[in-house]
This record gives structure tokens, C-alpha cells and sequence, in this order.
């Protein structure tokens, strides 16, 4: 990607959102919905309820633990997907290493969509600003907060979804049913019937 | 070899998994460690020269006999060749040519050799084994049978299913240009299972009807009525429906065929009960003479299948024997 701006986090959403499209170039319908409408939904329910946060204390802090954590995800990740290219078992997965590469841009979408949650409550917490502090936009922004909450959890899930994946598709042999026990025999058992050989 | 008109070579492709020979629920993945160092591949190809190594045997059950001719490994595939055929009708056999007769008992098979290819990679739970036919029958029972005997000893069991692979078939063959269907067949005998009669007289006693179909019309309708029919249901197509032949539901016809025609060859399905699984034909003629020719035919329909159940694969020359 050109070096536009060192300040440009748009790479971040653009791969996020090419990585979760399918072959046909476009988002699924499973997705959409969750990603966007459900959001939506959950929005709209509480801007036209009028419930607010109270409190935006504990979801800061809350939120600051999210940014750490996602960032050293991002980091373990990337060192996985660096053993995965340097294993001859796994170098040729090319569905285990897409796997990977989404749950890092993930983590890193989820990090970026957490800080602009937070400096959101901060600011609503700490700037008064007259022209918008009628109740209409106090509910349009709290139903605007909760939509982010909305699409920020429904992407935490995933990426918890995902990361479980890469364990099972490297790992699937740890899932497996066992051999059956075999039971031993003081003698060596031979097929029914009469064995033949072709002659020649 | 020039093979007789009665038989048409051609393959079908299976999914192969394992499980505990008591428990076709719960799959093995091919890379447990008690398969060794060849994984899932190596105890199927161990098998294989086990059953080689015992000889040819019958099938009682089947009233088949089944040998194994040889074993062939190579990257993720082994190639099994089975010799194997029914037995239990007699009958007389006559040389054309010396005039020389000879009989055939109760107790003769006649064999014919037919390779079956197993495709298992390193990893996951599903493989592949690709199955020589003639006509629409392969010697898969039988080998399974006998390979499950020896499987049995380390506590594992091989089964194979139809579905995936056929859908993918299905649906490639379909999406094909080339493919086109040309008619609908719809037979109705003279008693039907719903009393419906396309005419109302006692004397006409049965009815065939063929419809022949303008080029492409009808591919859509009729892709989506393979989908249901090779899905989880396998809910058998309502050709009647697809055709728009109104008043008459799936049970008035007693067979309903499809008839594709795919640019060399016109294919008639009976599509009555259920979509018939699928049979890959061969680009030439004849059966391919040795192994490497049964590769070379066979890679194509194998990719595609390995690419749809999303099993990712090194480079060629490290998991496909491109020779035997």
C-alpha cells in the first residue's frame, strides 16, 4: 500500500472488511446483519427508548484493557503466522494462514474502534457544547454510542470465534475421536474363506 | 484394449473418512499419532498389501470375489487395482474365434480388473477415493470389505459417502456450457400412484412423454432442483414441476428422465426416486491402458473436489503421483 500518510489508519478497515468478503467479492448476508443491521437495530432501540450510560467510568477502563489486550493478540499472532510459514506442514494452508491474517487485522480493528469508543465518552463526558446538548441529540448520540458498543462486541465474538478456528484447523487431530482398542488375540487371525493367488 | 459396447468406462468420485469400527459418528483425523509416521494413508496403503498379500476372496454376502493386483504409493494417493466380479450364475463360455467351449459354474466369477484411488491428505478428516466403473458398478463394496478386515486390527474403519463429491460434480457438469439438457421423459403406467391419467380412457394403457427443451431454458429451474435432490435430503426432483406441465404432480409418473447431451455423448438420467450419483466419463474412448493415463484423466475432477471441501494442497509433484 502507498505510503499516503503515516497518520492514515484506512488500510486497516480496508483489509478488515476484504478479508471478511467472500469469493464473490462481496460481504455475506450472515455478516451484514450482524455487523451492521443488528447494530442498527440495537441503535435505534435505544435512541427512540432514551436510555443513556450513566456511568462512563468502568467502560473506560474497560476499554482500555480491550486496547491492550487486542494489541498483544495482534502480536502472538503475528509470531504464529510466522512459525506457520517457517513449518513445511503448514506453509502450503492457505486457507489456515487467510485465518490468521483476518483475526490480526481484527484485533487491530477492534483496538482502533475501542479508542474512537473512548475518546467519544470522554469527550461527551468532559466538553459541554450548547448547540448540541438538546435531549433530540443527546438521544441520537447515545443511540450513536451504543451502535459502536453494538459492533464493537458482535467483532470481539469473532474474533474469539477465529481464534478458536486457528487452534482446530492446526490442531484438529487434538479433537479427534480415538482408535479403537484392540483387543489381543493368541491367535493370528486369517480371512474366512479360501485365499487364492493369481498365478504368474 | 477396445472395450465391448455393453460397458462404458468411467469413474466416481467418493469421500473417504474413518472412524472406530462401532461408531460411524465420531471421525479419526488422518494425522492421530497411532497411524505412525505415513498417517491415515500409510495404515490404508498397509491394509491394501495385507489384503494383496492374502490373496483373492469372496464377498458371500455380495456374491462377489475381489483380489487385490497391486499397490501403488505415491504423495498423498495410493492406487489400489482390484480385480474382482459376481459369481453364482452359471452359464456357457465359447471362444469365437477357436470355436472352443467351456462352462461356467455356479462357483465362477468373471473378473475384471478396475483401479480405485485413495487420496488422503496429511491433515483433517476427509480423503478421496476415485473408483473405476463399469457401467455404473465399482468394486467399492467389496474392497472396503476387505480392507475394513484388515483396518479392524488397529481399530479404525473406512467409509466412504457420495454426497459432497456429487454435488460438486452435479454442479460443475450443469454450469457447463457444453452440457446441455434436450428433453424431459416422463413415463406413466397405467396405474399410477396418485389415480391421475392423462386420459380419461381405460383402453390407452400407459404414456410417454418426451419434451424436448430449447438450448439453456431450462438449466436454471433444473440446477436448482439438483441442488435439493443432492443436498441432505436428497429429495428426488419434481420434473413434472420444472417442465411447467400443469395438473400433474411428481407421483403421476411412475419414471421421469432427463436427457443431457454433452457435446459427444447423450446421457439419460432416471431421475424417478433420486438424482443419480455421478459417473465421470473418460476424454477417450476406451479405459486409460495404465496407471499414469488413469492419472492424467483423473486430476482435473480430483482438484476441482479437493478445492471445493476446501483442502489446500502443496505444490503438485509433492502430494500427486504424476506416474505409476
Amino acid at each position: 500500500m502507498p505510503a499516503v500518510s503515516k497518520l492514515d489508519v484506512t488500510p486497516i478497515f480496508r483489509y478488515f472488511y476484504r478479508l471478511h468478503r467472500g469469493a464473490d467479492g462481496k460481504l455475506g448476508r450472515s455478516d451484514t446483519f450482524w455487523l451492521f443491521i443488528a447494530p442498527t437495530l440495537v441503535g435505534s432501540a435505544t435512541a427512540i427508548a432514551d436510555v443513556r450510560l450513566t456511568s462512563l467510568t468502568p467502560l473506560l477502563s474497560a476499554s482500555s484493557l480491550l486496547i491492550g489486550v487486542m494489541l498483544s493478540l495482534f502480536i502472538f499472532v503475528t509470531n504464529l503466522r510466522m512459525k506457520v510459514a517457517e513449518t513445511e506442514a503448514y506453509a502450503f494452508r492457505r486457507d489456515l494462514q487467510k485465518l490468521i491474517a483476518s483475526v490480526a487485522t481484527s484485533a487491530l480493528y477492534v483496538a482502533l474502534w475501542a479508542m474512537f469508543i473512548t475518546v467519544d465518552f470522554a469527550l461527551s463526558a468532559a466538553v459541554r457544547f450548547d448547540p448540541l446538548s438538546g435531549p433530540a441529540w443527546q438521544r441520537i448520540g447515545g443511540g450513536v454510542q451504543f451502535w459502536a458498543l453494538a459492533h464493537l462486541a458482535v467483532n470481539i465474538f469473532s474474533v474469539i470465534r477465529r481464534i478458536f478456528l486457528i487452534y482446530h484447523s492446526m490442531f484438529q487431530v487434538d479433537f479427534s475421536a480415538d482408535l479403537s482398542r484392540v483387543e489381543p488375540t493368541s491367535k493370528v487371525p486369517s480371512e474366512t474363506g479360501r485365499a487364492r493367488r493369481r498365478a504368474g | 484394449m477396445r472395450g465391448s459396447p455393453l460397458a462404458t468406462y468411467g469413474y466416481k468420485i467418493f469421500t473417504v473418512y474413518l472412524t472406530p469400527p462401532r461408531k460411524p459418528g465420531d471421525r479419526l483425523t488422518f494425522d492421530l499419532p497411532q497411524f505412525g509416521a505415513e498417517k491415515a494413508l500409510g495404515a490404508v496403503a498397509d491394509a491394501a498389501l495385507e489384503v494383496y498379500n492374502a490373496g483373492g476372496d469372496d464377498d458371500k454376502g455380495r456374491k462377489a470375489y475381489i483380489e487385490i493386483d497391486s499397490v501403488q504409493n505415491g504423495g498423498w494417493c495410493s492406487l489400489v487395482t482390484a480385480s474382482g466380479g459376481a459369481y453364482g450364475e452359471s452359464g456357457e463360455i465359447v471362444n469365437i474365434t477357436t470355436g472352443q467351449r467351456s462352462t461356467l459354474t455356479h462357483d465362477d466369477a468373471v473378473i475384471h480388473d478396475a483401479r480405485n484411488l485413495f487420496v488422503l491428505p496429511p491433515f483433517g478428516d476427509m480423503g478421496l477415493l476415485i473408483a473405476e466403473t463399469r457401467g455404473r458398478g465399482t468394486l467399492v463394496p467389496s474392497l472396503l470389505r476387505r480392507l475394513n478386515y484388515q483396518l479392524d486390527k488397529i481399530g479404525a474403519y473406512l467409509r466412504v459417502e457420495s454426497e459432497t463429491a456429487d454435488d460438486v460434480a452435479w454442479n460443475n457438469f450443469l454450469n457447463d456450457g457444453t452440457n446441455q439438457i434436450t428433453a424431459v421423459e416422463l413415463v406413466q403406467h397405467q396405474r399410477t400412484a396418485d389415480g391421475s391419467r392423462l386420459t380419461e380412457d381405460a383402453v390407452i394403457r400407459g404414456a410417454y412423454i418426451r419434451l424436448t427443451v430449447e438450448q439453456g431454458s431450462i438449466q436454471g429451474r433444473l440446477k436448482t432442483a439438483v441442488a435439493a435432490a443432492t443436498g441432505r435430503n436428497r429429495q428426488p426432483p419434481n420434473l413434472a414441476g420444472v417442465v411447467g406441465l400443469r395438473g400433474f404432480t411428481d407421483d403421476a409418473f411412475d419414471e421421469e428422465k432427463v436427457v443431457i447431451v454433452d457435446g459427444r455423448r447423450e446421457r439419460t438420467l432416471n431421475v424417478t426416486s433420486r438424482w443419480p450419483s455421478f459417473v465421470y466419463n473418460f476424454s477417450t474412448e476406451d479405459r486409460p491402458s495404465g496407471a499414469t493415463d488413469f492419472l492424467a484423466e483423473v486430476r482435473d475432477a480430483v482438484e476441482d473436489t479437493l478445492d471445493e471441501m476446501t483442502i489446500d494442497r502443496p505444490k503438485l509433484d509433492r502430494w500427486w503421483p504424476t506416474q505409476f
